[in-house]
């Protein structure tokens, strides 16, 4: 059985990948853009969004590299690699699939 | 690809898992950083744009770490965080971690030293190349209550030309040398072997060679080969020795070779190897006859000959000698048993016993173990809880559990080792020489692979059962709330009754046991031997031939000696025989009685000792009827006899002893018939635990002379003290010594001594299993003054309401003790079946008592019921002083 942590945890790497899919980007700005696409709604907490990156770049979904950022200082760049495009394709199609489920049922209870 | 990357990121981060932390480290600050930024550019102040970022952050400690397990490192910084948290929960729970620690250090210490016992002395092949496939082979008397027989020289000699089974087969007869010429005499056993014993055997001397075949002929048979032992201790681990001459029985020998330490050929004490003359004559030999069995054999069966097939080709060469030789083989025939189970004998099933008793009591340490985990998972209930509820899954709490268990099991069973060490280190010292083997009883590698894997497999069921158990079941939110101890499950109260109810019948069962054995030992004590051991001092001396070559010479030495004995200061009584009870000596020849047809039947077998002195006396034999030997018993008077009660009930069909005669082996043999002149009570030779045989007892002075010089030739004396029988060695040496002062003593001991020595493999068992038996019921007794405490503990608020409702403080005590004794009855219903099966199986450590013995049974069982109401004491007075309002109030 899947816990809804598990859930949580699944939506939050689906976003990572979908954040970097066009840029990498470092960890600040990742947050700041889900914070920012989401209308302010995902607010990403930085204490799962580090274990998530570096889950993520450990299971070979995403690389990162040191780099200048914009204000001249070292940050560390994530970007996705194949396996991570195949991977957010994958969860893409999924997430579509339950999110509709929760609308059905969400319409369901309210009817 | 990925699997490739995956793999270079997880070598990294286990060989630069620092330098990731910091690198983890640099990141988050940066974030904080930018935080801080993002948040001042919004208008805050400095100190709170700070604080609101770290804020954010939370704790940088506890992301690096969850980035570490993110980076798949998990396992070993898991092992790391439980090992810790474990250390601290042994700390803080000493009470709980001691017990479990030295309850498994009993278990396996136990466990582990009698499994040393019996793989050194069972399970081990014997120290020689493919024992496996070395023999015993005997002959098979079909005469009544002969049995089993050694082996005559002439047979012998047919077994090994015409088996084809076998690749070699030697003979051995046991003797005792005197050596001389390196400062005092010493005095060991030896063996006259067929020279290729040791080809047969497949050992190979550490130095020098083997018997050359020609050795077997009088005049080129003074060679001798020296066991390990003999070399280190007689001859100071010289190098020098081989071929050099040393004076064995006052005769020169060459040493040709010295045996590795293994050779232990029948055992450890036969120490010196010399060939069995079989060509030629020697004067005093041993007789080359088809008639006189003395000779031990042993063959190495061929590769490739199942023992079916060369039993059906012994069958036949059997019967063969029994046609051709029907005087002496009519009712002989061969046997064969694997040579191991020849030496281990019946030490097997006793060990098999105590090893089955000792595996209960580690189980139950492993039940017990587990029952105090339960306990203690139950009591941490809102610990578990908790983590539960922040998100810890049911296999972390597991592994966390586990690992606690395992190691508390660990120091324990380490413990446990370094006691099983110790036992062993003292019971090789210890343990009697009865049992076969016991000089090979040691630790060794195998001993700790076994030993190790018994402490896992322990560890893990005692640990991971309970583990189980404890976190499978979802919190409630009242666990995560309450303050005091969470209320245990139903199915975890069950899992601990049913452990409990294990430990009781398992204790029923060893209980049972040992009542048996101590049962047994006490009629053994019990029993009547026909003789007195008590001030009783004896000790062996052979007679060389080389110094008294004709029974004359020896007869007169006898004599003086005895006269010498008598004269000692506190000696009430001195006698000597050629066969002492208890001495593993013994001599069993057939009888034919005057007028007792034996038409159909086989003439009489019986026990033959000759004595003089007062043996008699010395000894403490009985004289039921009749009177005993004297003075006048010579030679030259009319031959006489003294028979044991035994052997009258059996053999002298007329009632008439007292005047029947006899004589040694058939009517028309050589013997003089002689008179029966008294009866007296049955003597038991072999061991007190056996039932006295038949025996005849003969004056030594009428003694036929070719008997005298050829077998009779170690005597025992036996002398009666009026003061304590140790302090009377001195002066009996001295006494020796006056008459023959090159003669070396043996084996002086008391008949006490004997007594306990002929009895100890049994005491040894009997302790043992008494001492598993105090271990079961001791962890009976606390396992079920645990679960009862624990009961009325998580039941006090219940017990208060019952007691405000009009319950009386004994309804209480009784519900307690209704508890306990249900799970008493239980553990009896299955305990005492078992004990029957118990009681079956150990037969053999059983004397005069019967496997069903009431009184063991019922006695065990009452044991048990005073265990269970001591146990149950505590809780229950503790139930029956429950004061309401307290209990009440406590939540």
């Amino acid at each position: 059985m899947s816990r809804p942590t598990d859930l949580v945890q699944g939506t939050l790497d689906l976003l990572i990948l979908k954040t970097i899919a066009l840029q990498s980007m470092h960890g600040w700005a990742i947050a700041q853009r889900i914070r920012h696409l989401s209308g302010d709604v995902l607010l990403v907490q930085q204490g799962t969004l580090y274990p998530a990156l570096h889950k993520l770049e450990h299971q070979g979904f995403i690389k990162a590299v040191w780099d200048r950022s914009d204000n001249n200082r070292r940050a560390k760049y994530y970007s996705l690699t194949r396996a991570g495009k195949h991977r957010l394709a994958k969860e893409l199609t999924s997430w579509e699939r339950l999110s509709s489920a929760i609308t059905l049922v969400a319409r369901r209870t309210e009817l | 690809m990925r699997w490739l990357r995956v793999m270079v990121l997880r070598i990294r981060a286990l060989v630069s898992g620092n330098r990731l932390d910091a690198e983890a480290r640099e990141e988050i600050q940066q974030h904080v950083d930018r935080q801080m930024a993002a948040n001042l550019a919004a208008g805050m102040d400095a100190g709170a744009a700070r604080r609101a970022a770290v804020l954010d952050v939370g704790s940088v400690a506890q992301l690096a770490d969850a980035s570490r397990e993110a980076r798949g490192l998990g396992w070993w910084d898991v092992l790391r965080t439980d090992l810790r948290y474990t250390v601290r929960q042994i700390r803080r729970r000493p009470g709980f971690s001691s017990a479990v620690i030295l309850t498994m250090a009993i278990g396996v210490g136990a466990t582990s030293a009698v499994f040393a016992v019996v793989d050194s002395v069972v399970l081990r092949p014997l120290p020689y190349p493919k024992a496996d496939r070395l023999y015993a082979l005997f002959e098979v008397n079909s005469r009544s209550n002969v049995g089993r027989t050694r082996t005559t020289p002439l047979n012998f000699f047919d077994w090994r030309d015409q088996a084809a089974s076998f690749d070699g087969m030697a003979a051995q007869i046991g003797t005792g040398f005197t050596l001389t010429g390196r400062g005092s005499p010493e005095f060991s056993l030896g063996s006259m072997v067929t020279t290729d014993l040791l080809d047969v055997l497949g050992i190979q001397p550490i130095m020098g060679r083997t018997f050359r075949p020609e050795e077997e002929e009088a005049g080129k048979h003074r060679v001798a080969i020296l066991t390990y032992g003999l070399w280190t201790s007689y001859f100071g681990a010289d190098p020098s020795v081989v071929n050099h001459a040393t004076t064995i029985n006052n005769q020169s020998y060459e040493i040709v070779g010295v045996l590795p330490p293994s050779f232990a050929f029948p055992s450890e004490e036969y120490r010196l190897l010399v060939p069995l003359v079989t060509k030629g004559q020697l004067p005093g030999g041993l007789p080359m006859t088809r008639s006189a069995r003395f000779l031990r054999v042993v063959g190495r069966l061929r590769a490739g000959v199942t023992e079916a097939s060369a039993r059906q080709e012994l069958d036949a060469i059997g019967s063969r000698l029994a046609e051709a030789y029907p005087g002496t083989n009519d009712a002989v025939t061969i046997g064969m048993k694997s040579l191991r189970a020849d030496i281990v004998g019946n030490a097997r099933s006793n060990l098999f016993m105590v090893l089955t008793a000792v595996g209960f009591v580690l189980l139950m340490a492993c039940v017990n173990v587990a029952g105090l985990s339960l306990a203690r998972g139950q009591a941490r209930g809102r610990e578990l809880a908790l983590r539960t509820a922040i998100g810890a899954s049911r296999a972390r709490l597991v592994r966390q559990l586990g690992t606690e268990g395992l190691v508390l099991f660990l120091i324990g069973g380490a413990a446990g080792l370094a006691i099983a060490a110790w036992v062993v280190g003292t019971l090789s010292a210890t343990l009697p020489h009865s049992i076969p083997r016991v000089q090979e009883i040691r630790i060794d590698g195998r001993f700790i692979a076994i030993a190790s894997a018994v402490v896992l497999i322990a560890g893990l069921i005692s640990s991971i059962l309970p583990a189980l158990q404890v976190t499978g079941r979802t919190p409630s939110p009242r666990e995560t709330r309450s303050r005091g101890v969470v209320s245990p499950t139903r199915s975890a109260q069950r899992a601990r009754s049913v452990l409990l109810v294990a430990q009781i019948a398992v204790a029923v069962v060893l209980v049972a046991g040992a009542s048996l054995a101590l049962r047994s030992l006490s009629r053994v004590w019990q029993a009547d031997t026909g003789f007195r051991t008590e001030h009783t001092m004896t000790f062996g001396f052979v007679m060389r031939d080389t110094r008294y070559p004709t029974a004359a010479t020896a007869h007169a030495f006898l004599d003086r000696a005895l006269a010498s004995l008598q004269a000692t200061p506190g000696v009430a009584a001195a006698g000597v025989t050629t066969h002492l009870p208890l001495s593993d000596n013994n001599f069993e020849n057939s009888f034919t009685v005057e007028g007792a047809t034996t038409d159909g039947r086989e003439p009489p077998v019986a026990g033959l000792r000759f004595v003089l002195g007062d043996y008699l006396d010395a000894i403490g034999a009985r004289v039921l009827d009749g009177r005993p030997f004297a003075a006048s018993d010579t030679a030259a008077s009319e031959p006489v006899a003294i028979v044991t009660k035994e052997f009258a009930r059996r053999y002298i069909p007329s009632g008439r002893v007292v005047g029947a005669r006899l004589k040694m082996g058939g009517s028309d043999s050589g013997d003089s018939w002689r008179t029966v002149v008294a009866v007296i009570a049955d003597i038991r030779h072999a061991a007190l635990d056996q039932p006295p045989r038949p025996e005849v007892w003969m004056p030594h002075a009428q003694v036929p002379d070719g008997l005298l010089t050829t077998w009779l030739r170690g005597m025992y004396a036996v002398v009666r003290t009026t003061v304590d029988p140790a302090s009377s060695i001195p002066g009996l040496r001295a006494a020796m010594q006056s008459v023959d002062p090159e003669l070396p003593l043996v084996d002086m001991r008391s008949m006490d001594q004997m007594a306990q020595s002929s009895t100890a493999e049994r005491r040894l068992e009997t302790s043992l299993l008494t001492a598993f038996a105090s271990i079961a019921l001791g962890l009976a007794g606390i396992g079920l003054f645990g679960v009862l405490a624990f009961h009325v503990s998580q039941h006090v608020q219940e017990f208060g309401v019952r007691l405000a409702l009009g319950a009386t403080p004994s309804d209480l005590l009784l519900a307690v003790l209704r508890r306990a004794m249900l799970m008493l009855g239980i553990g009896l219903a299955i305990g005492v079946p078992g004990a029957l099966l118990m009681g079956r199986a150990m037969s053999a450590l059983l004397y005069d008592v019967a496997p069903t013995d009431p009184i063991a049974l019922v006695g065990s069982a009452a044991i048990l019921i005073g265990v269970t109401v001591l146990a149950s004491a505590l809780p229950a007075r503790r139930a029956m002083r429950t004061d309401p309002l307290t209990a009440i109030r406590s939540e």
